[in-house]
């Protein structure tokens, strides 16, 4: 038989029955299963008196099912915060637990659980959200909110009718709203300076309204555990021979103004590709050439470009070849050799003889330099087939999916040189940096890395050292780690060259020590002071406590550059094992190896 | 996420934060060290004005900074306190490197004959404070809870009177000083004091020190250069046949008010009196005494002296101050002031040296495209055998230079192309502008990087009425704290937001009368539209010597 049949033949009124029609259908068995067992368990709490019985208007503060009221406030001069909290008491006081917070502090992904939300907001500058609020209202605004049918809102919205934008902030908020669906519990309403009356008016309408909200929810409109949409299956699988192309959602420039770095950090959307990855994995990415390059080579080339060519991926002109399919930087051995078999070029074939002038030839040499030194009357397609193919760089992916749901972020710092008298970039990070925007999509992959993963253990301390781009896993780690609600502790070694341009995500390593997700920060700047500082003088400075983790069982992790980097850090931390741990250098490389073994030491480095 | 408890207490958390600081130490030693952050803990913050700085931030940069990621560009502010502004030509070489060393590359001469630094960062701040300190300067008590420094005229010379003045301002801003020693410890690496009460009491302040900053002038008639009536206390000097007879005493002034909160206003000190000159630590003492247990504790915004007179009544007041002091004041004398403007240009004092008065726009000494005003000020401290001398309106005085050098002062000036007065309209010479945008926190609006540019098109106004040469005071300030005390410009400019300001109008050209709202909200073209049209009137129908700001009332303008 139909089972809604069952419901509507049961114990509801109509409208229940409706209702519970509506929200029980296109359950899937789990939901279903989950549900009757739900209700077993707090069936004895439902025999409250339904909504039409009750008098009182109190909310029943033991409601377990009703979620806190959050309260979120955006401040210039104090006003809102200070409402805010008056506000958070009253509500208290009514009975229903209330959070509340400074929409800086609030983290989106809290608002899919919130059922209940109240914003005291004020108008800024002319018109303008408060800086408090600029972000969240820009969320809320943007094509990156999801819908907010689940939520129930009111505003309260402080202003002077003495400007132009009377309360506008307020009124934005409550348009982007709308827009998702949420619906009004209590009409806005916009105060003038003297807001005491009208927030009066406000706070006792909006108790009114969370009585109801709340008595309703006893009558069990309560929201299915499922209803975080869960990835799509059967959706397209993307891999290195198949990149997703990602939009650019963000790109921010992190080195603030006068730094001599230039770092970038890039959110991507996934979109509905289904792609999945986890904290340590790093993102593939493919780079188009830049048109100074590609018109470099055709003018070397003599050719206009309009050229039909066979790549290596099908016909197209030699311009697109150029542009798509081939590497113009840097230059490797396998084209010396691959123009040497046809040309026969005897200096070309002296060079490939000694390692050491091959290298030498190779350092900041690119394509065109070689090409202009050994012209060749070579056909296009013979030139194309001593290029380099097309090869995605790795970067790091610097988020966490607990965090950012459907979205991949990575720091790319971006490779500048010159050489040979020309200023030189790097193949991808110069595409990242330079002729990428906003909107624009990249041809992206996970590569996964399970050489470097948090503990299993989610006690398990973790010791992270990253200077410049070698923080951007940590940031993952550290996102992770809060949104799972991880306890274990957490030390971050980072450094870079100066403290007030170049402190990669320092907003949120400082809120993350707040609330208490990432344990402690040691930070180097090497050029804040006359002798140079780096991670691996933090790590001796603190190698006591650094030893006494290692013994607590944690976990040690390094990321970044390889050439130097990473061995001073090795150097350091057998030092640190001698010393504290009274050992030999024999006895402390046994360490260090029984660490890598056991998959307490690893690194990912470049 | 910000869990504060709103409950309601007797006093605001500031005073227990005072009283628990430990004589004004908190955590600032610690806080200093933390090498994540440019900041110090919103606790430290108050109680490191105690000790002459405000933290804050580069406003220009917050936005960008935000979406960077990184904590906004926190800087420190540091205001170098010398009684009655008087520094030697070394001291003002130290203090000239110190803003280019750590500082962002300008000195700052304030409405209160104080220097100060903006943009110093905190890994540089105490290296900072004791540079300052080698000089023989200090900023301790340049802000905070307690008795500033005390304002006077800068030029001794002017009169045997002026002189006894000014030594009176002197002995009262080191008499007021706090006796903590944590100063010392945190800043010059004095060792610690062990610290039992009883080595550092607050005789006069105690542990909570007072409910509010506390300010004090001196003024000499007929010049009213530091604006008396804006201080909390102030004292007129009274001469006699070149002598000083005693002072007229006045209370209960203050320009700050906050929009939309009827509490608050500006207020203007009251003359309650006449003492004899050796009374004046005993009244002083007094006064803040009465404050001190009378003031505000709940509510900083009515925390000033002249909210705690305004709610008991001024009879209350005196009544209360005679009580203490087991003694009558006497019926004041009179007196007058013709301006609170500055005299530019050579002056020659009683001991035979030369004073020359240099208009410094807004105060701000920079170098400013082929204008080096900070380089030509350097040079000339280096042969410089005299002083400099800060006014209350944000100018310098080049002090006790001799007949011989006036010259090569003249010349320096010239090449580093500072013009002089001559060359500037009566309301430029009138102007001063608080520091509002980037650094002020408080901040609605700009005033110091605007204002000069809206003298450029109201300079054109004057010129076409003829008014080039009248002295029009025009003040601006940011916000209604009114550092640049713009509720007493003949002329006064509030900002509201960027590029809005509410314009008022009709102070005395003296000081001693506040001026009126005209209108709220208006653009840069609106204040050219509506000052255009009462210019034009003033010129026309002004009676002869009648002052702009005494005009406006006339006509019933305001
Ligand atoms: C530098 C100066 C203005 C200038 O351009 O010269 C100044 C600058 C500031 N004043 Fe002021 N005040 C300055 C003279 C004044 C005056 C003028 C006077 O005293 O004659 C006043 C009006 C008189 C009075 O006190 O009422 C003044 C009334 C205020 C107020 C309002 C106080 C009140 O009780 O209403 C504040 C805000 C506060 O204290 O809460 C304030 C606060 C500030 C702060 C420290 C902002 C803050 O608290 O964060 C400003 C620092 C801005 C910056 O970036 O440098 N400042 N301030 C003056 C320094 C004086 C000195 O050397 O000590
Ligand atoms: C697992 C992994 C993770 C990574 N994570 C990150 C990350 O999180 N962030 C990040 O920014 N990068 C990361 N990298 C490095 C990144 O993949 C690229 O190597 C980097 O961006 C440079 O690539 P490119 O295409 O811009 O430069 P290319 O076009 O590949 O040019 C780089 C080459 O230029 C030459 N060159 C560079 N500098 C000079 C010089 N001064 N003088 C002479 N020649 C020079 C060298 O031959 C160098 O190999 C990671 C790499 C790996 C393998
Ligand atoms: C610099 C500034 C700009 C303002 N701009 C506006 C505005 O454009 N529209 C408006 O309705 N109110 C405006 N206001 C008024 C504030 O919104 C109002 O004072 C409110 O009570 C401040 O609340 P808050 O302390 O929570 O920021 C402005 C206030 C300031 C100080
Ligand atoms: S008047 Fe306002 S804006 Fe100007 S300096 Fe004072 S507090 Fe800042």
């Amino acid at each position: 038989m139909d089972w809604t049949t069952g419901i509507v033949k049961g114990p509801f009124s109509e409208t229940q029955g409706k209702q519970l029609v509506e929200s029980l259908s296109g359950l899937s068995a789990g939901q279903a299963q989950w549900l009757s067992g739900y209700f077993a368990g707090i069936s004895p709490l439902l025999e409250t008196p339904l909504p039409a019985e009750r008098q009182d208007e109190t909310a029943p503060s033991t409601a377990p099912e009703a979620k806190p009221v959050y309260i979120l406030y955006g401040t210039h001069t104090g006003n809102s915060e200070r409402l805010a909290g008056e506000a958070a008491k009253r509500i208290k006081a009514a009975g229903r637990a209330v959070k509340v917070s400074d929409m800086d502090s609030f983290k989106i992904k809290e608002l899919s659980d919130t059922d209940q939300l109240l914003i005291i907001v004020s108008t800024d500058g002319d018109g303008e959200p408060p800086v408090q609020a600029e972000d969240f209202l820009q969320y809320l605004q943007s094509s990156k909110a999801r819908k907010l049918d689940h939520l129930s809102y009111s505003i309260l919205a402080l202003g002077d009718t003495s400007y132009t934008y009377f309360c506008k902030t307020g009124k934005d908020f409550e348009e982007a709203l709308e827009k998702l669906n949420a619906s009004s519990m209590v009409p806005r309403i916009d105060c003038d300076v003297d807001f005491e009356d009208d927030y009066e008016r406000w706070i006792k309408e909006v108790i009114t309204a969370l009585g109801q909200l709340s008595v309703s929810h006893n009558g069990l409109l309560i929201g299915f555990p499922g209803d975080k949409t869960a990835p799509q299956d059967g959706s397209p699988r993307y891999d290195r021979k198949h990149p997703f192309s990602a939009t650019v959602l963000q790109k921010i420039k992190l080195n603030g103004r006068g730094s001599t770095k230039e770092t970038y950090h890039l959110e991507l959307d996934l979109g509905d590709s289904g792609l999945r990855y986890e904290p340590g994995d790093a993102l593939g990415i493919y780079a188009l050439n830049s048109n100074r390059l590609v018109d470099g080579a055709l003018g070397l080339l003599q050719a206009s470009g309009e050229e039909l060519v066979e790549s290596y991926r099908g016909p197209k002109t030699l311009k697109d070849a150029l542009m798509e399919d081939y590497e113009l930087t840097p230059l490797t051995a396998v084209s010396l050799r691959r123009h040497a078999e046809i040309t026969g070029n005897k200096e070309i074939k002296e060079i490939l003889a000694d390692d050491g002038r091959l290298k030498k030839y190779l350092h900041g040499r690119d394509i065109l330099d070689f090409i202009a030194a050994y012209p060749a009357d070579l056909s296009p397609e013979i030139w194309l087939s001593l290029l380099r193919k097309n090869t995605p760089r790795m970067y790091s992916i610097a988020s966490s999916q607990g965090m950012v749901g459907d979205e991949v972020h990575v720091l790319v710092s971006a490779v500048r040189y010159s050489a040979h008298g020309r200023s030189r970039e790097g193949h991808c990070s110069s595409f990242l940096a330079d002729r990428i925007q906003e909107g624009d999509q990249v041809g992206i992959f996970v590569d996964p890395n399970t050489r470097f993963r948090l503990p299993a253990d989610p006690d398990a301390p973790v010791i992270m050292v990253g200077p410049g781009t070698g923080i951007a896993p940590y940031r993952a780690f550290i996102q992770e780690r809060a949104s799972r609600g991880d306890e274990g502790k957490s030390w971050l070694f980072f450094g870079e060259r100066n403290f007030t341009t170049d402190f990669l995500y320092q907003a949120e390593w400082l809120r993350h020590l707040k609330e208490g997700t990432l344990t402690r920060a040691s930070v180097a700047f090497s050029r804040d002071q006359r002798e140079k500082v780096y991670v691996q003088h933090k790590m001796l400075e603190h190698g006591k406590e650094l030893f006494d983790w290692l013994e607590n069982g944690a976990h040690f992790y390094v990321c970044g550059d390889r050439e130097h980097m990473a061995k001073d850090v090795d150097k350091s931390l057998s030092s640190i094992i001698r010393e504290y741990g009274g050992m030999s250098p024999e006895k402390a490389a046994a360490y260090i190896k029984t660490l890598q073994h056991s998959g307490r030491y690893q690194s990912d480095v470049y | 996420m910000n869990q504060e408890t709103f409950a309601e207490e007797a006093v605001s958390p500031e005073e227990h934060l005072k009283e628990n600081s430990n004589y004004l130490r908190g955590n600032i030693e610690q806080g200093l060290t933390d090498p994540l952050t440019g900041s110090l803990t919103p606790d430290d913050m108050k109680i490191l004005k105690f000790h002459g700085s405000y933290q804050q931030q580069d406003r220009d940069l917050e936005k960008e900074r935000k979406r960077q990621k990184l904590e906004p560009l926190y800087q420190f502010m540091v205001r170098v306190r010398a009684a009655g502004g008087i520094v030697t030509a070394p001291q003002w070489l130290l203090l000239d490197e110190l803003a280019d060393q750590y500082g962002n590359g300008t000195l700052k001469l304030t409405t209160r004959q104080s220097f100060q630094f903006h943009g110093i960062l905190k890994k540089d701040l105490k290296a900072s404070f004791k540079l300052i300190n080698d000089a023989l300067l200090t900023t301790i008590a340049a802000c905070g809870d307690v008795n500033r420094n005390v304002m006077c005229n800068p030029n001794p010379y002017q009169s045997a009177v002026h002189e006894e003045a000014y030594a009176h301002a002197v002995r009262l801003s080191e008499y007021f000083k706090p006796r903590s020693k944590a100063y010392y410890e945190i800043w010059l690496d004095q060792e610690k004091v062990i610290s039992s009460p009883e080595q550092e009491q607050e005789p006069l302040y105690g542990r909570r020190y007072l409910p509010r900053k506390f300010k004090i002038g001196i003024a000499t008639p007929p010049n009213n250069d530091i604006d008396i009536f804006a201080s909390d206390l102030g004292f007129i000097v009274i001469e006699e046949d070149g002598k000083l007879k005693g002072f007229n005493v006045c209370a209960g002034g203050g320009m700050g008010a906050t929009f939309g909160d009827s509490s608050t206003y500006p207020r203007l000190a009251d003359v309650i009196g006449f003492i004899a000159p050796e009374e004046i630590i005993a009244v002083s003492e007094t006064v803040m005494a009465i404050q001190r247990d009378f003031g505000d504790r709940l509510n900083r915004k009515n925390a000033r002296i002249k909210y705690t007179i305004d709610r008991r009544g001024m009879d209350w007041f005196v009544a209360e101050l005679q009580n203490r002091l087991g003694r009558e004041l006497l019926p004041a004398a009179p007196y007058h002031f013709d301006t609170n403007g500055d005299r530019y240009g050579w002056l020659q004092g009683i001991n035979g040296k030369w004073f020359y008065t240099l208009f410094v726009e807004n105060g701000r000494v920079r170098n400013n495209g082929k204008r080096a005003l900070k380089d030509a000020l350097r040079e000339i401290a280096r042969i410089h055998r005299g002083d400099l001398r800060l006014t209350g309106n944000q100018n310098l005085i080049i002090g006790n230079v001799e007949a011989a050098d006036k010259n090569a002062i003249e010349d320096i000036l010239k090449a580093y192309h500072i013009a002089d007065s001559a060359a500037y309209t009566g309301l430029r010479l009138s102007s001063l502008a608080c520091v509002a945008l980037n650094t002020c926190g408080l901040a609605f609006a700009e005033a110091e990087r605007y204002l000069p540019s809206l003298i450029d098109k109201l300079d054109i106004l004057m010129k076409e009425n003829g008014l080039e040469k009248e002295e029009i005071n025009i003040r601006m300030t940011g916000c209604p704290n009114g550092c640049a005390r713009s509720r007493l410009g003949e002329i006064g400019l509030v900002g509201r937001t960027v590029g809005k300001y509410n314009l008022y109008l009709g102070a005395s050209h003296n000081g001693d009368r506040l001026n009126t709202l005209y209108k709220e909200m208006l653009a840069e073209a609106d204040i050219l539209q509506e000052l255009g049209g009462i210019l034009q009137r003033f010129s026309g129908d002004r009676l002869a010597g009648e002052h702009f700001g005494d005009f406006v009332h006339r006509k019933k303008i305001v």
